[in-house]
């Protein structure tokens, strides 16, 4: 495994959370469960590469998802991806975040991007529902689904952005 | 002076101004993407249109998985499914025996009268099929993708429906593919507030707008009732047919429950929608004729 795999492999999430994952959805679950994979990708970047990879996977793939389903706006998941993936770098960065602290700061950062995509969204006057029924109609059930992923992506994830970290390291010595 | 040096002083701190110059760009992106836009610039159409190109290899061979393992589970099911489709093809027979002489009669009236050709042309609406190729993964701007572009003459605002009922609006327009926003968005508070003109299927002379979905009810609703309006629970809604846009006659859906509108003067209705908005493979864009009334948009083009 390579560092190169990261871009392709992230778009390969990408197109899996917009075509693949939809199917797989119980059909009562219907518009309460929607995957974040991208960003969790973002998040691990941040905690593992550092916060200018996440800064970048995070804009880019946000960018691609706001043109792509361009419906009530632009820019918002540009901004959002972006913006809490180099956060999550700026606290994390190099500290070696375990397991459970990682899966922690998934299931916080996921939280975080739904709730301000939500407060944009009710600023423009795009949504009316109160916060409380969006926070458990779709915001508590995605952290469930996002958090399972970020358990099972933990190793490759990990694997594949560490060795980017170490080999730095190495070269500088 | 000493405020005005210490405000410099802040923004010295370069991270703090790059943010906030950051937060302005985007905010100002927001704004201006929200309202209607008739064409899209070309690094949208080309990000698009691309994206959509490699995403609709991926969907449909997952929609015939999915649908093969739906098959195997519903399979008790499809006996039953088939008895009652035996039954809708028996009437639809018997419909079509009265559908041509009742539309043989319809053009020899119009002859009769003489139609002008604008006129006769009217309802005209084509049905256009069109493969959904991705769906959005963010809850509150639930859009999914159809392979149909502004080079096959789609425009935003033309409804799509399926075999069940209305579905969505096309909302923006690449190309060679469009966004569809479910019209489970509709939204009379929002700056792009759409629409929709109804009456019901039993009591055609009933009048409502639907522009709003109250998503705790999962049900739309139908505003500016009349009093008087004769539209009952169980009734199906239909489109009216009176804006223009829309044909005569697309099931919107039926209606669970009446009562007193906002302000006491009119009645609000909520209307289960007849369409499934989960798991959508083929759709139908309505197209509406051509009578020679080109968009604003592109009479103002050279």
């Amino acid at each position: 495994m390579n560092t190169k795999w990261v871009i392709p492999l992230t778009v390969l999430l990408f197109m899996l959370e917009t075509t693949i994952v939809p199917w797989l959805i119980p059909e009562s679950l219907h518009g309460r469960i929607a995957p974040h994979f991208v960003f969790v990708a973002a998040l691990y970047a941040g905690m593992y590469a550092g916060r200018h990879p996440a800064f970048f996977i995070g804009f880019i793939f946000g960018l691609l998802q706001d043109v792509v389903f361009y419906g009530h706006m632009l820019g918002v998941h540009t901004l959002l991806m972006g913006s809490i993936a180099y956060l999550t770098g700026l606290l994390l960065e190099g500290k070696r975040a375990p397991m459970l602290a990682a899966l922690a700061v998934v299931a916080l950062g996921c939280f975080l991007y739904d709730a301000a995509a939500y407060g944009i969204y009710r600023v423009f006057r795009v949504t009316h529902e109160p916060f409380e029924f969006v926070l458990m109609h779709s915001i508590a059930p995605s952290l469930f689904l996002q958090t399972g992923f970020a358990l099972a992506a933990y190793v490759p994830a990990r694997r594949l952005l560490e060795a980017k970290v170490k080999k730095d390291v190495d070269e500088e010595e | 002076m000493g405020r005005v040096s210490e405000l410099f002083r802040i923004f010295r701190n370069r991270k703090l101004f790059v943010l906030l110059i950051v937060l302005i760009v985007f905010a100002a992106i927001m704004g201006f993407s929200l309202g209607q836009r008739d064409n899209l610039t070309w690094p949208e159409n080309f990000v698009g249109d691309s994206v959509s190109f490699v995403q609709q290899w991926f969907y449909k061979p997952a929609g015939y998985l999915a649908g093969l393992f739906e098959d195997i589970r519903t399979m008790r099911d499809i006996y039953r499914e088939n008895e009652e489709l035996r039954n809708t093809v028996a009437r639809y027979a018997r419909d079509r025996v009265t559908y041509n002489r009742i539309e043989l009669e319809n053009e020899r009236l119009k002859e009769a009268l003489a139609f002008k050709e604008r006129q006769k042309r009217m309802f005209d609406y084509e049905y256009v099929i069109a493969h959904v190729v991705a769906v959005s993964p963010d809850p509150l701007n639930p859009t999914f993708k159809i392979n149909l572009g502004s080079t096959d003459g789609i425009r935003p605002d033309m409804a799509v429906v399926t075999t069940d009922g209305l579905v969505g609006l096309v909302n923006r327009v690449f190309p060679l593919y469009s966004t569809v926003m479910p019209i489970t968005q509709l939204n009379s508070e929002s700056s792009g507030a759409r629409a929709i003109s109804a009456t019901a299927m039993e009591h055609r002379e009933s009048f409502g707008v639907i522009e709003d979905y109250d998503a705790q009810r999962g049900m739309l609703v139908m505003n500016r009732i009349a009093e008087s309006d004769p539209l009952a629970e169980g009734d199906v809604v239909i489109t009216s047919g009176l804006g223009g846009v829309y044909p005569y006659g697309l099931v919107i859906g039926t209606v669970e429950k009446r009562q007193v509108g906002d302000f006491g003067l009119t009645h609000t209705a909520y209307v289960k929608p007849a369409a499934d908005f989960d798991k959508l493979a083929e759709v139908f864009v309505v197209v509406p004729p051509d009578l020679g009334e080109e968009p604003a948009s592109e009479e103002e083009a050279p």
